[in-house]
Formats: structure tokens, sequence, C-alpha cells
């Protein structure tokens, strides 16, 4: 890249953090392009007399499946593909538009042109560019069959939702559309594929779903300082909203080099694999709105097309981490003595554990017998170097319905009803789990926890 | 503490249990100004859950909330108690328990949450036996419905199985799984009786729900459920301070002040744990204190204008105590072991003695096949027995394994003798009286209770039974009732059909001491729905105000 570009590209994202933060989020982000403003030029309206036939609809129902739009641009209780769901930035809320076919509220004006732009290229109708949390860059790798089967079906087999969401509203200099222009220049795009993706072979098909619509690399690929995804680091691990998409390359200590093709067709399906790992956040969603309803051969060709990526090493993890602990007998913490009702002092690690965790998770960490609530050790979530996941679960809980099953865990932040706990106690109790059933004390701190705390999902 | 100026509301709530906390969310909701003064303190669940598992006597429900000095309630069901003194020939069996801090009593109850049947507001019409109630059953439908959506109640299929209270929309969450246990004993009086058991609705979560995950059967619903499937109080008091209700925790109340015509109620005064006194004013109040506060708070409030207490023309505020006082035994069943203590504690029950012609001489009754873990009383028999060793642990595990445990509730009736009044004698620390109730049985749950225990022994009969041990007496249900019962009446009664009193025209009560005959259901949903009817009257007014 010449370095005007990049000089360029600096001075209008002077603080840097609004795209850091956008870009680093788009799988829970969006399209924050609004429906077309009334005074925009009248275009030719989408029309058409007959319906598309069933089997173009069922498959550009299916290729959204496996884009999962509906997670972003679907709100909490809101009508699918309406949009509205609100991500806070530090530049201010991103929100997601609606993409129902409503031609007021929605994008039933787009043509297929148009609709091929916003999705391969993020621009929209009226001509400005999406900001990049809508992960087009992904898209761009998509087949003109599949745009244009995903374009019958938004149109023909969604629902019109005629609300218009809240317009996205960022500070400068991210509020300036123009700013995406440039990045465009750096970030650009692929190549689409080409031909039928559905007759591809077992890899091809399988790098197809990873890339151009499940954008795996969106969350799980770290980026470069100029915010695209490190081509070199692939799969290696990133930072999401508090979150933190783990390393899937194919290293045996960092990444998932020890799980077996089926291991991740299940993990993908049904968000669980006992004595591996759990799907919770924006991996959960995921899981229960795209990777859960693709077909086993879709699924077993994304599997087998992830652990062949090569393996990418992160030095801080220092073993498996799906590989740490075992079932332990815990001291006896009983004392005997009974508190007085309004005796809320901040208890200490392994008596939050032993108040809040141990009634599912066992006294020895085992789980239930079922795995419904999953054991704490051999699990990835609480062996990870990285403790982000943890701290993130105790706060916010799972909600997670695949694979005919509603995984379900209570969050134990401020707006918990079964019980808050506060930044120290969490700390102390996410130390304690992982030095008992993971990798060791990550020494995480109150601060730490607090700043987590903040990213959780605003209540509607 | 609060300054004196913020201490004013529309509405006025004491008390913040499930009929307070309710209350204040609808009207928080709706844009209501709202405060809830609670006696108690704030507390969590994790702070009981270390207590339980700290616990000597794992079945106490009491046991884990050491209560504080300026808000006791009974530690206890023991008689003579420290907290309150029962009187009278059956003052055993009133000896009732129940938590004075935010989110109430519900913090351990077994979450039962049964309808009343049609008849239950009707008993004198139908019956010619104890009162009727200023409501129908069609009345308070609706507010069932709300009041099991607000909860998360799960229960039965009206299809397979009709529990006697018309529904129009099915419940929230379909019913619990059958434990082992119940689906012995269900095979049982299926084969063998005439009689039937039903689901139990319960206020938990048979899938994730309102937040909360599904109940896993740690069968300890009594005294705490430690992961939050089963509803509690706290839940509505989070949701109703979400909405902008304001709730003041360690709040007293000890005064209800009127204008001079004592028409309408102008303001409380609490005591905070140090005895400053603090007043609130408002335009609607609320007393939701429970059964047992509700009534002990209007009595101290007596003053010059109403010598007798508040909303007292009638001389009943205190009277027409009820309970479900029932009937308990165990035994050891000599048929296949039932492995009971799987799932939560209450789940089946016989409903064939809920209603019938006979409740013109007899009080109705239900029957709980109670699923709790039975080590205990199965070790001190096995014990008593003079087992040792090897042979110990055996018995222990055949007894566990084999013992029933059976009680009833049978229905009370209003009978002005049986009184709570002022302690003499006794004071907390803030120099409030204890309260004091006077109890004796009436005759019509006497034969009612008589009834009880013929089945049971039929029962005992049936299961090739052993080793009974009958609870002596009568046994409390901790279901108290009609300390200022509804009726139309001004003369006899101390609220209307919608909770307000009849002396003073914005003070409403909203707890079960308005009812006017106690039926046989657990009393909470009841309280729950004339609760959130009470939050629709006020809504109602305050818009037209």
């Amino acid at each position: 890249m010449p370095d005007v570009t990049r000089k360029i590209l600096w001075s209008v994202l002077a603080t840097g953090t609004a795209l850091a933060s956008l870009s680093a989020t788009p799988a829970r982000a969006d399209d924050p392009a609004v429906a077309a403003p009334p005074a925009a030029p009248a275009a030719p309206v989408a029309e058409s007399t007959t319906p598309p036939p069933a089997d173009l609809l069922a498959r550009g129902e299916y290729i959204a499946t496996a884009g999962d739009c509906v997670a972003c641009h679907t709100a909490p209780g809101g009508k699918p593909f309406a949009g509205g769901l609100r991500i806070t930035t530090p530049m201010g809320d991103v929100v997601s538009t609606n993409i129902t076919p409503d031609p007021d509220h929605g994008i039933g004006k787009y043509t297929e042109e148009d609709f091929e732009k916003a999705v391969r290229h993020g621009i929209r109708r009226d001509g400005s560019r999406l900001y990049p949390a809508m992960p087009y860059v992904s898209y761009s790798g998509m087949t003109d069959d599949d745009v244009k089967a995903m374009y019958a079906w938004f149109m023909h087999g969604v629902k019109p939702v005629a609300v218009t969401p809240p317009v996205t509203e960022l500070n400068f200099p991210a509020n300036l559309r123009i700013t995406m222009a440039v990045w465009n220049m750096v970030a650009g795009s692929v190549e689409p594929e080409t031909g039928d993706s559905a007759t591809y072979d077992k890899m091809r098909r399988g790098r197809y779903l990873a890339n151009a619509l499940a954008h795996c690399g969106t969350c799980h690929t770290p980026r470069n300082m100029m915010l695209s995804e490190k081509e070199d680091s692939y799969l290696a691990g990133a930072p999401l909203l508090g979150w933190y998409a783990p390393n899937i390359t194919s290293s045996k200590t960092s990444g998932i080099g020890n799980w077996s093709e089926d291991d991740l067709v299940t993990y993908l399906r049904t968000g669980h694999v006992a004595g591996l790992s759990q799907a919770a956040g924006p991996m959960g969603e995921a899981v229960e709105h795209s990777t859960s309803r693709l077909t086993d051969d879709d699924l077993h060709a994304l599997a087998a097309y992830i652990l062949q990526v090569p393996a990418k090493e992160d030095e801080a993890e220092h073993g498996p981490r799906e590989r740490f602990g075992q079932a332990i007998d815990t001291p006896d913490i009983r004392s005997g003595e009974l508190t007085r009702i309004d005796k809320l002092d901040e208890m200490t690690g392994p008596h939050i554990y032993d108040a809040n965790c141990a009634a599912c998770h066992g006294d020895n960490g085992a789980g239930t017998s079922d795995h419904y609530a999953p054991s704490l050790f051999h699990n990835s979530v609480v062996g990870s170097a990285h403790p982000d996941d943890l701290i993130m679960t105790v706060l916010n809980g799972v909600d997670r319905t695949a694979g005919g099953l509603h995984a379900f865990m209570p969050g134990f932040d401020h707006g918990s009803d079964v019980q808050r706990l506060s930044n120290t106690e969490i700390a102390a109790l996410v130390n304690y789990v992982t030095a008992t059933f993971g990798s060791g004390d990550h020494g995480v701190t109150a601060d730490q926890v607090e700043k987590m705390r903040k990213q959780l999902p605003k209540t509607p | 503490m609060p300054s004196e100026q913020d201490l004013s509301a529309d509405v006025v709530i004491v008390g913040s249990g499930v009929a307070g906390s309710s209350i204040a969310n609808e009207l928080a909701r709706a844009g209501i100004s709202v405060i809830v003064l609670e006696a108690g303190p704030r507390v969590d669940r994790q702070h009981f859950v270390d207590n339980f598992r700290n616990l000597e006597n794992k079945p106490s429900y009491q046991g884990p909330f050491p209560c504080v000095p300026w808000a006791e309630h009974p530690p206890n069901q023991i008689t003579p108690n420290k907290y309150l003194h029962t009187t009278g020939p059956d003052a055993e069996a009133y000896q009732q328990v129940y938590l004075r801090m935010m989110g109430g009593t519900t913090w351990h109850w077994a979450g039962c949450a049964w309808r009343y049947l049609p008849s239950d507001f009707e008993l004198k019409t139908r019956y010619g036996q104890g009162r009727d109630w200023a409501l129908k059953y069609d009345d308070l439908e609706p507010f069932y419905y709300q009041a099991e959506v607000m909860m998360g109640v799960c229960g039965p299929d009206p299809a397979v199985e009709d529990l006697g209270s018309p529904r129009r929309q099915p419940y929230p969450m379909e019913a619990l799984p059958i434990s082992y246990a119940a689906e012995q004993f269900r095979n049982l009086i299926r084969e063998k009786t005439p009689y039937r058991v039903v689901h139990e609705p319960q206020a938990r979560n048979t899938r994730p729900y309102d937040n909360r995950p599904t109940c896993e059967g740690h069968n300890n619903c009594m005294p705490i459920c430690p992961i939050g499937a089963m509803y509690n109080g706290s839940y509505s008091v989070y949701h109703a301070e979400a909405a902008g209700a304001k709730f003041v925790p360690n709040a007293v109340v000890y005064r209800i002040e009127r204008d001079s015509a004592n028409k309408r109620v102008t303001a409380v005064h609490y005591y905070d744990p140090d005895k400053g006194s603090h007043r609130v004013t408002g335009k609607y109040f609320v007393i939701a204190a429970h059964c047992i506060e509700t009534a002990k708070l209007m009595l101290f409030s007596a003053d010059e204008q109403s010598p007798d207490g508040i909303a007292n023309s009638s001389g009943h505020v205190g009277r027409n105590m009820m309970d479900h006082t029932g009937v308990q035994v165990t035994f050891i069943s000599g048929d296949k072991a039932l492995w009971p203590g799987r799932g939560p504690l209450e789940t089946n029950v016989i409903d064939n003695f809920r209603d019938g012609d006979w409740r013109n001489e007899r009080g109705a009754y239900l029957v709980h096949m109670v699923d709790d873990n039975q080590v205990d009383l199965a070790t001190a028999l096995a014990i008593s027995k003079g087992y040792v060793g090897r042979e110990l642990e055996e018995q222990i595990r055949y007894l566990a394994s084999h013992t029933v445990r059976l009680f009833s509730h049978n229905e009370g009736l209003a009978d002005p003798d049986n009184r709570l009044t002022l302690s003499a004698t006794y004071k907390d620390a803030l120099g409030i009286p204890h309260p004091e109730v006077y109890y004796k049985l009436p005759e019509y749950t006497v034969k009612s209770c008589d009834h009880t225990r013929g089945l049971f022994k039929d029962l005992i009969g049936l299961m090739h039974g052993t080793d009974e041990q009958w609870t002596p007496g009568y046994f409390p249900q901790d279901h108290p009732a009609g300390s200022t019962i509804m009726g139309t009446d001004p003369k006899d009664s101390v609220v209307d059909g919608f909770c307000r009193t009849h002396d003073h025209e914005n003070l409403f009560i909203a707890s079960s001491s308005v009812f006017s005959s106690v039926g046989t259901g657990n009393i909470t949903l009841t309280v729950a729905a004339l609760a959130l009817r009470v939050a629709d009257t006020l809504k109602k007014e305050l818009a037209h105000a």
C-alpha cells in the first residue's frame, strides 16, 4: 500500500478507536445503512409478477442462513430482518437496518444489482458506503448465483415489516461515510467464487462456507493496523466486544488441533461438545441462527476446512486449553456459622463458587451427568489463557437454543434476578475457577471485570 | 437517609413481598411514581445458600434467615415462640413462619401456585358456611393469569387434568415431569382408590423463563432455591426498580396518618433501625405487609381518631385468623421403594376433597405427597431401632427409599374469636409490640382433619405401611389469612371487593389478610392476583385524577 494512502486513512480515522471497535465487532454489528431517504431519486422498483421458483427461494434462504444475516438484522424480540439491533461503540450506537422487502422501510426498492452492490461491495442504493460492520468484504466472495438466490428470497420469502429502526449516529470521523470509501481502498475485496457453489467438492465447499458465507474470520482473525484481517494470522483468535473469539487454527496447543471433524460438527450443530467446549455470546448466536441449521454435508465440509487451517501458535497458551483440570475434592468450607440476613459482605472465591455455581456445575466441577451443565475441567473456556470468555459468561450467562436443546445459564451482572455479583466477586470467582479447573490463576482484576461489564448488550 | 422532600409518591406501598413488589412493578411501568417501604433489609441469594449449607437443621424454613432486630420474624415454628406468641386451645397449630426482608416470604415457599375454585369465593351462598368474598372467581380470572405469567407458573393441560378453576389461557409453562416417587404414588392411587393425583401448579421453571434457569430438582425449595428456578418476590422488586419504583429497605412503618375527617390517609411514618422517624406522603397507600404484620400495623397505628386501629370501624381488624391447619403423617411403605427426594418438594396432590356437597358440614382439604429427601428421618428411625455398623447403613438406605410423607391443607373458617392482638408483654428493639394470636381450630376444620386422618389410615394400609409417625395435634401451614377480611358490609368487614378499606378511600390492602375464606390451595397466587387487581384499580383512578 502506498504510504500516501496510509496517511490519508489515518488522518481521516483520527481517533482510530471508532473503526477499531466497529471492525472488530462485525459479527454482532451490522449494516448501518438506513433505508433510502424519501428524497432519493426514484429508481426502478424490483418487481416480479411471477414468484421465483421454490428451489431458488429455498437456496436463497439457506445462503442467508449460512451468512447469518438475521443475527445482526434483528432486534431482541423484534421481527426477523427488521433491523434495530443496537451495538454500543465508543463512537456511538450502530443500529442495524430493516432488510425486509418493505418498499419504504426496508429494501423493497432494491433491484438485484442494488442488492449485489450492498452485499458484495458495501455500497447502498443511494450510493453511500456501508460501515464495515457489515461483512461485505467476506460476502464479496459469494457466487453470482448465490447472490441472485438470496435476493429472490429476501424479496419473496421474507415478510415485509413497516418499521424503520433508529438511525445510526456515530461521532466524527466515523460518521463520515466517505471514511469507508478510503477504508475500502485498503481493505479491498476478494474475487467472487465462480460456478455452482452447490457442486463444489468438500474442501472447496468448506472454504466457501467459512469465508464467503459464515465469515468466520470476521471474528476469529486478528486485525492489522489498517483494521483488515491479518492474512498470516487467519483464525488465530481475536477480542470481540468483551469476548474472545479463540484461536481455531489447527494448532494442538493454541487452537483446536485436537478436535475431530465429528467434534467440530457436533459443536456447530449443538453449540456443545462434552469435554471440549460450548458456545455462548456471539458464537452461541452464530450456532443458534446459522450453523445449527446447516446440512450435515455442509457442516462436515466446513469442519474439514477449518481443521486444516495452518496452525498459528499463541504464546499465552501453554497447553491444549480443553485438557486442563480434573474433578477435585474441594476442601470443606463449612463453618457452621450463620450470618444475619443484612450481612452482604463480599465473599471469597471458594464461597462464591459454592453458593452460585456448585448447584449446577458440582462441588467437584464435573457438571451434570447429562452435560446440560458442562464440566468446568476439560473445558476450553475455563482452560484458555484468555479468561475473557469465562468472565463474559459469568456476567452474561448462556442462552442458546440449538440441536433441540435450550441451554441456559443465568448471568450474574447488575441486571440479574438470580444473583448480582460485584466486580471484585467476579474477579475472585474467575480466578478461583481457572486456578482450580483450568490453566491457572490469570490475575483477573475488578477493573477488568468492570470494563467487560460495560460491553454487555444494553437492555432494550 | 433520604431527605423529607424525596419521600413522597403517587402510591406508597408498605411491604416488598410478592404483593407489594408486583403492584410497584405494574404502577412504575405505567409511569406512576411509587415508594415501597420494607421493614427488613436488602438481601441476596448467595448468602442464603451459604447459610443453608452451614445449617445443621436443613429442613428448617426459617433457619438460613436470621432476622434483624428492627424487623423480627419468627425464628422457628416452636411454641412458645420468641416472636409470634400464640395462645388458646390450638396455639401450636397457629405457629406460622414468614420472612421480613426484601422480596418477602416467597424466598422460602415451595412454589405451589393454585388458583382458588369458583366455589371457594361463595362458601356461604353454596354451603351455608363461613363467608362469601365480595368478588367472584370470574372477577379474578384475568389477574390469576397475569400473576401466572409474572411468576412463571407451570401446570397441566386442562384437557388432561382439569384442576377445577376455569382457564382462558393455558399455563405459561408445561407441567413438571413426574418424579419416580410421584409416579409410584399415582399408580397406587389410580389402581387401588377411587381418587386421583394431579399435578400441582408450580411457580417454577420447566424451561428457561424470564432470564432464570430450569428447575434442576435440588429438593430444597424450602428453605432456598439455589439457582433461582422458582419465583420469589425479589424478581418483582428488581423489575419494579428497573421501571423506576423506589424501594426503601429497613423502613419499619409504625403509624398511618389520616386527614382531619379520618377519610383519607395522608402519610405513613416509619422508623429507621436507629429509630429515626420519617414521614412519607402520597395519594394512595397500599398495605402489603403479610397477614400478620398488616393487622399488627393497623392495630398499632391506633390514635385518638381511631382508638381501635386504622380501618377498624367494624372491629374486625386482627380477627378471623385462618390457615390451612392440617394433618401430617410419615410412614414406611411395605411396597417397593419410592426414592423420594428427587425434584421439587411438592408437586403432586390428591384433589378429590377440594370441593363437594359435604362442605356444608366439614371443610375441604387437599393432600400433598411430599417429595422430600427422607435421610434425616430414616437415620433417626434406624438408630432408634438399635441398628449399628453395616446394618445401620442398609437400614438408612431402605428406610429413606421407602418413607412416605403425606400432609393436608384443611380449610379454615372465618371465626372472629380467632384473633390477633398486640402483645402486652413482648416488644421489639423499636418498642413495637410482638403479635399475639389466639387460635381455636373451628369445628368445621376439626371435622375435615378427622376425615383426612381416615384417608391417611386407608392409604397407609394400602401401602402396607409401618412405623407411622403422626405430627401431634395439628400441622400449621404458614398460610395465614383473614386478619383484614373482605366483605360487602362495612359493619363486619374491613375491605371491599377491590381490597379498598371501607373506612379510608385511598387505603388498600394487598395480602391474604383480605381473604374471606381460605379454600385449600396455597394462598400466594391468589395474593398476587388480588395485588395485580389493586394495581389495575390504582392505574385507572390515577389516570382520572
